[in-house]
């Protein structure tokens, strides 16, 4: 099979988007062609080229596609039902809040998406928490085996060519552990750059453009 | 303050026949061309509260979201959703919440802490095609951001075209 795998994250390096998909790749076979694409750099539309499966992966931005990301597949739409017919779209969304289901509006932009372009649907992974993605290992036995489980059934569908319900999950941990860490670090790195608390939390002068 | 705070991607013709009679209070930002995009850093949260970090002309509309009254979006629908160029306006507009976490008891579910006191009506005004599904998403996904903006009242609106909006001097 000739599978893509289209990092969405604009981040250069730690997106949890990569560390999603480099967990996808380890699963395919040697017998299998990966061709990555993504970052901030466009893909061209000859990446999709007979392609067999498109697997996406990116962060939620407000409740969304990132915009960028949503130019680059509007600008692909007409292309991809003449070079990849056969292809079958996946999804890995991650979002920053800890319910998996926030990814689920984003999507369904993406299954519209999908509809327009031509391609057919096989299933997606909504992870919540993603923000742990880099704070623990993907695997087995950790805080984030939900997410691995999600993972390995969604490449079983990927590797199968199969289709599947959508994926929810997030982090076995307790949501309020979850909002402690997650606000310890944002203090954390306030103080890195000189600002407390009160500091991060303070209103914009209104209405004055510097 | 800017009470009012459009952000549209109108053909100039559209633009100039809706966005005419506006309140004096207005703030207008042409979301094309698309400004650059977010980069993911966060720094809006933790280095510049409030500001995203890239220079350029979205930080006038940081500004004018600065504890505004109402939030009208004039938007291209995609796929069910903002046009690329719109999306990325709201991308960047982060900093508008904290980056603290509050339980929604209601929903069960985590959102971000306001920055500011005031609460906005959202409004958003979609053109263009769209199947029946993606305008069910649109909804959805409206009063999703609504949750998140913590707004105190969300509407959409269809039109087929640009043209088939009505002036917003009564809509505002």
């Amino acid at each position: 099979m000739r599978l893509v795998l289209w990092n969405g994250s604009p981040k250069a390096k730690g997106s949890a988007s990569a560390v999603f998909l480099d967990y996808l790749a380890g699963q395919a076979g040697p017998e299998h062609t990966l061709c990555r694409v993504g970052g901030l750099k466009a893909p061209a539309a000859a990446d999709f080229r007979g392609a067999d499966a498109l697997i996406l992966a990116f962060p939620l931005y407000v409740d969304g596609i990132p915009g960028h990301l949503l130019g680059m597949l509007e600008a692909l739409e007409p292309d991809l039902r003449v070079l990849a017919p056969e292809a079958k779209v996946y999804a890995v969304i991650n979002c920053g809040f800890f319910e998996a289901g926030q990814c689920a509006h984003a999507m369904e932009l993406l299954r519209h998406w999908c509809r327009r372009a031509g391609l057919c649907w096989g299933r997606g992974v909504c992870v919540g928490g993603g923000g742990m993605a880099n704070a623990a290992p993907l695997g087995r036995g950790g805080p984030l085996s939900p997410i691995a489980r999600a993972l390995d059934a969604l490449a079983a569908s990927v590797l199968s060519g199969g289709l599947g319900e959508d994926i929810l999950a997030q982090p076995a941990l307790p949501r309020r552990l979850y909002v402690a860490a997650a606000h310890l670090g944002w203090n954390k790195t306030g103080r890195k750059n000189g600002l407390s608390k009160a500091d991060l939390c303070a209103p914009l002068e209104k209405g004055a453009p510097r | 303050m800017a009470d009012t705070v459009i952000i549209h991607d109108l053909p100039p013709k559209e633009a100039s026949r809706l966005l005419s009679a506006l309140p004096a209070d207005s703030f207008v930002f042409n979301a094309l061309p698309a400004v650059n995009h977010c980069m993911g850093c966060f720094d809006c949260w933790t280095k510049t509260p409030g500001l995203c970090v890239i220079r350029d002309r979205h930080q006038e509309l940081a500004h004018a979201l600065a504890g505004c009254g109402a939030l009208i979006i004039l938007s291209r629908c995609v796929y069910g959703g903002l046009s690329p160029a719109v999306k990325v306006a709201m991308d960047r507009s982060i900093g508008y919440m904290l980056p603290y976490f509050y339980l929604d008891r209601k929903r069960d579910e985590l959102h971000h802490q306001p920055r500011y006191k005031e609460r906005m009506v959202l409004r958003w005004h979609l053109y263009g095609d769209a199947t029946r599904e993606e305008r069910r998403t649109a909804e959805a996904l409206a009063a999703a951001n609504g949750v998140n903006l913590l707004a105190k009242e969300c509407r959409v609106s269809f039109y087929p075209a640009a043209g088939d909006i009505p002036p917003l001097g009564g809509a505002v």
